[in-house]
């Protein structure tokens, strides 16, 4: 078989839809979360306003569209009345074109508050935009593709940040004053107390051995064999930074990815939770071509 | 399998694939300006150097109100609008302003400060932003940078 034909026949084979669509109503149902998380805790004024209005942007970046002063809040009203119906499946790929273009019209217009994460995610929207799972009702299998696609995507990201620590001084191993030591106890972002931690630098080399050793052998994400055996990995560390960093909902919005890497586990759970519904689970083995 | 959407399909999926493992290196690339400037309009930018090192000190912020301390970082007893300082859409003003970065939002962000200080202490008479820098493990602050406003006229002086 040459190249091409095996390309065609590997992003065209089927799997399972449901993952997918649940990747998808796990990553809006968290950027939800993080939307609402402006109003209760009463920041509303200070994100979603320009600095002349009372908000904390002087101006938004070049490609916002939005008028001021109020673009700001209907981008975030726009997004947030989009999200339910991307979760529930009622005109989901036109909800979804509204909520991509609100909430990055959203990080134009508050653009230091629109991290990597938030760019991460909405990649995701934009892969799973063009895939038959985010159907109103999608059909039982659908083309692999954006599983191979956002499989790929998380092995980029660990591999690039994994290359990021390499430059660090003292250094992710380092026994002085490790890397993770000091991004764990900083005062500005994250919950450890850095003096009673002190002494205890051998915990911090063996944390940043972990995650060099963890980032660099994501391509392990692209074998069925060791696909979910690296996903534990990626667990554990993202219930670690949740745990000690304030970083809002990185390790959540991660975590919403990982359906994927477990995918025989969460159709087998998606079977369970179908038969206790009542609804009838579809025929989801794994066929042998599946990598 | 032989549909001509199927392979359009393929050389799509592979342009993407190709964009998420190129862009992050910028190295320049056959039609990577092209990829960037598409990523634009959506801020969808590839590029994940997440968390490469942390801070060469422990930098802290504390608010003061007439000689009160109200809100200090990671100090349990001091939490006024502990939001405003760590959400993760707002913090990077923090810690921009608290590594003597001069960053673009800082005057808004000051401004923002002092009307709630104003609203929630309508008494209050002077407010300090002050930013402590210590080596590790954190333990001997030292004052980095501090902004500075009093009554009547509320003009911010750098310290």
């Amino acid at each position: 078989m040459n190249p091409w034909t095996w390309w065609v026949q590997r992003v065209g084979r089927p799997v399972d839809a449901r993952p997918i669509t649940l990747v998808l109503q796990l990553v809006v149902a968290v950027l939800l979360w993080d939307l609402l998380s402006i109003a209760w805790l009463d920041l509303s004024d200070a994100v979603l306003f320009l600095e002349a209005d009372g908000g904390l942007t002087k101006r938004p970046q070049s490609f916002s569209i939005l008028p001021e002063p109020w673009g700001g809040r209907a981008a975030w009203v726009t997004a947030i009345l989009a999200a339910p119906f991307i979760v529930a499946g009622k005109g989901r790929k036109i909800a979804l074109v509204v909520f991509l273009v609100a909430h990055s019209q959203l990080g134009h217009w508050q653009w230091p508050g629109d991290r990597g994460i938030d760019r991460i995610l909405r990649t995701v929207l934009v892969v799973l935009l063009f895939s038959d799972a985010s159907r109103d009702r999608p059909p039982r299998r659908v083309a692999a593709w954006p599983v191979d696609l956002l499989t790929w995507l998380l092995v980029i990201i660990y591999l690039d940040a994994g290359y990021a620590k390499l430059d660090a001084e003292p250094g992710w191993l380092s026994l002085e004053t490790n890397e993770l030591y000091t991004i764990l106890a900083d005062p500005l972002a994250a919950r450890l107390d850095g003096v009673w931690w002190a002494p205890y630098q051998w915990f911090f080399a063996l944390g940043g051995l972990f995650t060099l050793v963890l980032e660099f052998s994501a391509p392990l994400m692209l074998f069925r064999r060791t696909r979910a055996m690296w996903a534990v990995g990626g667990v554990f560390l993202h219930v670690g930074i949740w745990a000690t960093m304030g970083l809002g909902i990185f390790p959540a919005g991660m975590l919403a990815l990982y359906p994927i890497l477990f995918r025989p586990w969460t159709e087998k759970a998606l079977d369970r939770l179908g038969s206790w519904s009542g609804r009838e689970p579809p025929p989801v083995s794994v066929p042998p071509s599946e990598g | 399998m032989d549909r001509p959407w199927t392979h359009l399909r393929a050389a799509l999926v592979l342009v993407a694939a190709y964009a998420m493992a190129t862009l992050p290196l910028e190295v320049g690339l056959p039609g990577e300006d092209v990829l960037f400037l598409l990523q634009r309009p959506l801020r969808i930018r590839q590029g994940w150097g997440l968390y490469g090192a942390g801070p060469d000190h422990a930098y802290r912020l504390e608010v003061w109100v007439d000689d009160g301390l109200v809100y200090r970082s990671q100090d349990p007893d001091h939490t006024w609008r502990f939001p405003l300082f760590n959400h993760r859409r707002t913090k990077p003003i923090t810690v921009s302003y608290c590594h003597g970065e001069k960053g673009r939002n800082e005057r808004a962000w000051r401004s923002y400060v002092l009307r709630a200080v104003l609203e929630d202490f309508p008494e209050a008479q002077s407010v300090e932003l002050l930013c402590t820098r210590s080596p590790w493990p954190g333990d001997q602050p030292q004052r980095f940078q501090s902004a500075v406003t009093s009554a009547p006229r509320w003009r911010w002086r750098s310290r």
